[in-house]
């Protein structure tokens, strides 16, 4: 089961990552044989191995309940992985204590489909969630504390970062679909995290709409150096913007390699011999 | 007792849910054995029999079967004995339609989320479960059969007149107790009431069908004086206060309380499984004692008044606004949750930001009512030296002054119908 190669890469990273000083060519994140078997006995994962380069924006692409949700949520652990490994910048996660766990939660960043916003409350207060990590040292979780004043300064930043800068007092529930993704990605700016997990993040958007929530997901992999994992539905999108693509089929990896490598044979081999493709630009 | 493979079932879990199953049929049998011979051949079939052989003219036949049983309804008893005997006869039944595995016990243990991918597999459990549901119409039919039989219920007695007449009696000595009647302004209700009187009386001798003629129907309205309102009111508005400190109190506790007893917060560790299953007893059993009942330990605790029927109230409040409040935060919606676990923020930074602001509202409505409930308790924890109006109620009700006991009705309801309007007031403007 276990990699040995990228087992002694383990050891060497965490020497160095205790030393500060990182290994910039290792992957940031490496999952291996990684498998989840769900409580009514479905078999989600059946060992997906796979390395997620520094820097790269990874596409994960398959049918729907391949078990592409199931493999983003293992990498910080919603969802319990039943067995395998996963090694995020050199700490394997699958053996944290509960505190050691939302420590690292806080330098990977996440999206959903359906964006997850507080709906009730007001934009700055769900892009100020994003630092709630950081207040879980604090008594309650730190729910009695006031924001700090750099905090909300960092969040009306993120929120221009973003383009809506003019919605930080707006329930949340009072935007658009498209600006209530781009207030979830102003949340996980706040963590400033080295890694962003983008679950079906266009779903539920329309396709110029969609183009928009990915340039900034562009923006943050390029210019702010976030390694991210993006669940994709449509290949032209990841002809677009991912450097690396992993597809997924009833739990099991069938394709690694760059987007251009996927032909019309893989295509047919990643989404069954029926499928036809469907652009979206 | 075997679950066929088409059934769908986690596969792990498909020999103790067989098992179950089995069990839950034998039990089935047994209760429906029980039903049979108690209820259908003991209650219903013996007595009728029996009413055949102490007729004016008894029936030769029904006189040997009753006497050859030794049966007699004023004194026989359904023994312990004959219970145990019928119990492990249908017990036997059971186990014989438990071994098919086509019967409730095992449908019942069967059922669960899985999805059927095949159209035939969905015919054939169909056809297999044709026994069980039989089986599930006897059980509901018998069940009420037994209901019906227990609670005693006659439609016959809902007609006689004379108690129709009591019950009119009743009715109008309360409605004279009315507030404002009496008052000259409202001579017309006065000659409502004399209609309804002159109305019964016509009624009664058109429908009398007895030998006897009917007690002619005379009621005078003496009303309630004003002076007796200004004791009432002050009764009144301690029992309303009353309910608002015992709800003011209750629910602090509740919230808190409340997210250790939701399923969907306290999965994570052993710790907070424990705070819910404590949760859950305590709850359990602060409700299933009555308020009434409480307020009689508070009231030897610290003696009879106001403070005793208002600690009674909290305590019951606090376990009925924990269920409510659990499980509204059982119905949330998991997303922002996830969203929140995922930047690595604290489990009660969670149940603050993700989990409150979804609450909230059911919350509000829920206090409310709770509150329009305490007001209506309160004056029933009177009754038992919890202070307020019940303490006036019980003393009128007793004295028989029902003209009184309806005065003090129709304040109550004036407080109560003011509570429920400014409730929908407060849960529109908060939507």
């Amino acid at each position: 089961m276990f990699n040995p190669r990228s087992h002694a890469s383990w050891k060497f990273l965490a020497a160095d990552s205790n030393s500060g000083l990182v290994d910039e060519t290792s992957p940031i994140l490496s999952i291996n044989g990684v498998e989840k078997v769900y409580p009514n006995g479905t078999r989600a994962l059946k060992g997906v191995s796979f390395d997620v380069p520094r820097g790269s924006f990874v596409a994960v692409i398959g049918l729907s309940g391949s078990g592409k949700s199931t493999m983003l949520r293992c990498i910080n652990r919603i969802h319990e992985p039943t067995a395998g490994s996963i090694l995020f910048d050199g700490q394997e996660m699958t053996t944290l204590s509960p505190k050691e766990l939302r420590h690292a939660r806080q330098q990977i960043g996440m999206v959903f489909q359906h964006f997850n916003l507080i709906k009730r409350r007001d934009v700055l207060t769900n892009v100020l969630s994003g630092k709630l990590g950081q207040m879980a040292e604090f008594p309650f979780g730190g729910i009695f504390k006031r924001w700090p004043k750099e905090w909300i300064e960092e969040a009306h930043a993120a929120l221009k970062l973003v383009g809506i800068p003019d919605k930080a007092l707006v329930r949340a529930d009072g935007l658009s679909g498209g600006q209530q993704q781009r207030v979830a990605i102003a949340r996980t700016l706040m963590q400033k995290p080295k890694l962003l997990l983008a679950d079906e993040p266009v779903a539920s958007l329309d396709p110029s709409t969609s183009n928009s929530v990915m340039q900034y997901l562009k923006i943050l992999n390029e210019k702010h150096g976030v390694t991210v994992v993006c669940n994709l539905h449509f290949l032209s999108l990841v002809r677009e913007y991912a450097t690396h693509v992993v597809a997924l089929r009833g739990g099991e990896k069938v394709f690694e390699g760059k987007p251009l490598d996927i032909t019309p044979q893989w295509f047919k081999d990643i989404y069954g011999e029926q499928a036809k493709e469907v652009e979206i630009h | 007792m075997r679950i066929p493979s088409f059934v769908p079932l986690v596969e792990s879990e498909r020999r103790s849910r067989e098992v179950t199953g089995f069990v839950i049929e034998i039990l089935v049998w047994a209760y429906l054995a029980l039903v049979a011979a108690r209820i259908i051949w003991w209650d219903i079939a013996l007595p009728f029999v029996e009413g055949y052989a102490i007729d004016d003219v008894p029936r030769a036949w029904a006189v040997s079967f009753i006497e050859s049983l030794a049966y007699d309804s004023r004194y026989s008893e359904f023994s312990w004995k004959a219970c145990g005997i019928v119990f492990v006869l249908g017990a036997l039944i059971g186990a014989g339609v438990g071994a098919t595995g086509r019967g409730f016990g095992p449908w019942v243990a069967s059922i669960s989320k899985l999805q059927v991918n095949n159209p035939e597999d969905s015919i054939r459990i169909r056809e297999h479960w044709s026994l069980a549901r039989k089986e599930g119409i006897l059980l509901l039919l018998l069940t009420i059969l037994t209901g019906w039989v227990l609670t005693k219920v006659q439609i016959s007695k809902m007609t006689e007149l004379v108690g129709l007449q009591s019950f009119a009696r009743l009715v109008l000595q309360l409605a004279c107790g009315l507030p404002l009647i009496g008052q000259p302004l409202f001579v017309v209700l006065e000659s409502i009431f004399n209609g309804i009187i002159a109305l019964s009386n016509t009624f009664g001798s058109v429908f009398n069908s007895t030998s006897e003629p009917l007690p002619r129907f005379a009621l005078e309205c003496v009303p309630t004086d004003a002076s007796y309102y200004g004791n009432a009111v002050s009764k009144l508005l301690e029992s309303v206060y009353l309910a608002f400190m015992a709800t003011f109190f209750a629910v602090p506790v509740a919230f808190v309380l409340a997210f250790f007893g939701a399923r969907n917060l306290t999965r994570h560790s052993f710790v907070t499984r424990l705070s819910y299953t404590v949760v859950r007893l305590y709850i359990n059993i602060t409700r299933s004692i009555e308020p009434i009942i409480w307020a009689i330990l508070f009231s030897v605790w610290i003696g009879i008044g106001p403070f005793a029927g208002a600690l009674a109230l909290m305590v019951h409040s606090v376990s009925s606004l924990v269920k409510q409040y659990s499980e509204a935060i059982e119905g949330v919606d998991d997303g922002p949750i996830e969203a929140l676990e995922a930047t690595g923020a604290s489990h009660v930074a969670v149940a603050w930001f993700a989990v409150v602001p979804q609450v909230i509202l059911p919350y509000l409505a829920f206090t409310i009512y709770r509150w329009d409930i305490n007001v209506r308790m309160a004056t029933i924890i009177g009754l038992v030296g919890g202070g307020g109006i019940g303490g006036l109620l019980i003393q009128e009700q007793g004295l028989a002054h029902w003209t009184q006991v309806g005065t003090l009705a129709a304040l109550i309801f004036i407080v109560v119908w003011t509570m429920d309007f400014l409730s929908a007031k407060v849960r529109e403007a908060i939507q």
